[in-house]
């Protein structure tokens, strides 16, 4: 027991330079370069409420894609304009997704071609980061929200080219409007001296991962046609630089 | 000494460096041989040659075919052709070219051209003597050749027959995988309807093995065979007929519109009028706050 305690007092002994270092009083220069937006790197299933538009008599995505979701890759930038109790800021993400599926004949039977949905999701959204908790209290959850505006093109082939009906063209795009809610946690707690030299090396202030929701209605704002709106998770990277 | 030695390296290496480079032949995109088709007899082939000489040599440049290279031709070969040495210096230093008829090859010589199931291996060799040493000296012993050679292949032996792997029936249009043998260099299909009529062919390079023919007609019956073409044009016989019958068949599109889908396409204008004269408006009222405050 006495060769355990006189361990540990070694230990201790041993630490205390480094804890001396970290309490210092000499004047030391800040290490933090300054914060100005974030990047985002996230994926996540979505699908196209396609066969909720009104009047449909059948459920096209479904018959066609059997009901499943489109893997949706997506890229933020966004710039603070607000950092005080928070950061708010605008946020502009671009991403795509695509769905492939066999074409039929006429009779029912699998064709040897191919049939694709293709979707270019563009966003513009104004963002507010609860942050405050997290620099400040040291509490590693940040809470946020996005509103905004979203475009986004899309275009349905068939073998290797656009389709065409008719006067009917298989491409064009749809605008609407998101809400997005999504919690980040903060990773700098996990290694706060490779975070530091994160920072020092690459600029980047902090780091998180991601989970957020999106409730997105992209119909032309209620006019008739495809219907693009989606509730759907993504998840991802953030890096706060 | 140690300063002689340098000087003696410094002198040579110029030498040694217009030996490798005075005299080049050469053929388009790099290939490494120039393969010559059966026939026609009097096709005419060409190969670019490069000099650097800007001295008179010892004797004309000659170029000739042989199946090794020396410095000068064998007696008894022919010469294929000749520039005067009193010509070389004032010829350009680069895109000069050679040319040959397929009949001016050696196994000619003995033989009908054109020669039936034959692949045989020549160098069109190019040689011009240059004075050795220092001095103007042409004598046999001091006199050095620049010289370089191609690789030239007679070859009317055609490629191994291609086969017809799968023919796929695509909406208006066909898809056909080709197995292609190893010698060739381009495949053909040839595709023309069961009762003989509207024969088209379509080529594409062998990296592309499967072809996708288009603008056919649905429910026509479509009779498929393939050629293999070598580098040097020679086809292959045609491979086993195979048979397709595009068919019409409904993309996702389709099936939207059969459902009632009221899209018709098109960049949604109007849409994006009535969300810019929202962002304008947010834009505008933010604005303004900002002047009522300060």
């Amino acid at each position: 027991m006495s060769r355990a305690v006189a361990l540990g007092v070694v230990a201790l002994l041993g630490a205390l330079p480094s804890q001396a270092l970290e309490v210092s009083d000499a004047p030391t220069l800040s290490t933090h370069s300054p914060r100005t937006g974030a990047l985002e790197f996230k994926l996540g299933g979505y699908k196209p409420r396609i066969d909720t538009e009104a009047g449909l008599t059948d459920t096209p995505y479904a018959n066609t894609f059997g009901n499943e979701s489109m893997l949706l890759f997506e890229v933020e930038m966004q710039r603070y304009f607000f950092q005080r109790f928070g950061s708010a800021g605008v946020g502009f993400s671009a991403g795509y997704a695509e769905k492939y599926s066999d074409a039929v004949t006429e009779t029912g039977e699998l064709a040897a071609e191919k049939t694709a949905l293709k979707v270019v999701p563009l966003k513009l959204n104004a963002l507010y980061k609860f942050d405050y908790a997290a620099f400040r209290w040291g509490v590693p959850l940040v809470p946020y929200g996005k509103l905004g505006l979203i475009y986004m093109p899309w275009w349905i082939n068939k073998g290797d080219s656009t389709q065409q009906l008719d006067d009917r063209s298989g491409k064009g795009g749809r605008w609407g409007y998101g809400l997005t809610l999504g919690a980040s946690f903060l990773l700098d707690v996990l290694e706060p001296r490779l975070a530091r030299d994160f920072d020092t090396d690459l600029g980047v202030n902090h780091s998180y991962i991601f989970a957020e929701w999106t409730y997105a209605e992209v119909n032309n704002f209620g006019s008739s046609g495809l219907v693009l709106s989606s509730r759907h998770w993504m998840f991802g990277l953030a890096l706060d630089y | 000494m140690r300063s002689l030695l340098i000087a003696l390296a410094l002198l040579t290496a110029p030498a040694a460096w217009s030996q490798s480079t005075a005299l080049q032949l050469s053929l388009p995109n790099n290939e490494t041989e120039l393969r010559v088709p059966k026939e026609p007899c009097d096709l005419v082939r060409s190969v670019t040659w490069a000099h650097a000489v800007t001295f008179v040599p010892c004797d004309d440049l000659r170029f000739w075919f042989a199946t090794s290279c020396g410095d000068e031709p064998p007696s008894g070969s022919d010469v294929i052709h000749t520039v005067p040495k009193a010509n070389l210096p004032g010829t350009p230093t680069t895109g000069n070219t050679v040319t040959f008829e397929v009949s001016e090859l050696p196994l000619f010589n003995d033989a009908a051209c054109p020669a039936e199931q034959k692949e045989e291996e020549y160098k069109l060799c190019a040689s011009v003597p240059v004075p050795g040493g220092l001095a103007t000296d042409c004598s046999s012993g001091s006199k050095n050749f620049h010289k370089s050679n191609v690789d030239v292949v007679y070859d009317s032996l055609p490629p191994a027959v291609p086969t017809i792997d799968n023919v796929a029936a695509l909406d208006k249009a066909l898809s056909v995988r080709v197995a292609a043998p190893e010698d060739a260099s381009r495949l053909k299909l040839q595709i023309v309807r069961a009762d003989g009529t509207g024969a088209r062919t379509v080529d594409q390079s062998v990296d592309q093995t499967l072809f996708r023919v288009e603008n056919l007609e649905n429910g026509v019956t479509y009779s498929v065979t393939a050629t293999a073409v070598d580098a040097a044009d020679n086809e292959s016989a045609p491979s086993e007929a195979q048979t397709g019958t595009p068919v019409l068949t409904r993309g996702f599109f389709d099936r939207y519109v059969e459902a009632g889908g009221q899209e018709m396409g098109g960049c949604g204008a109007a849409a994006g009028g009535l969300a810019g004269g929202w962002v304008l408006a947010i834009l505008g009222f933010w604005l303004s706050s900002r002047r009522n405050r300060s």
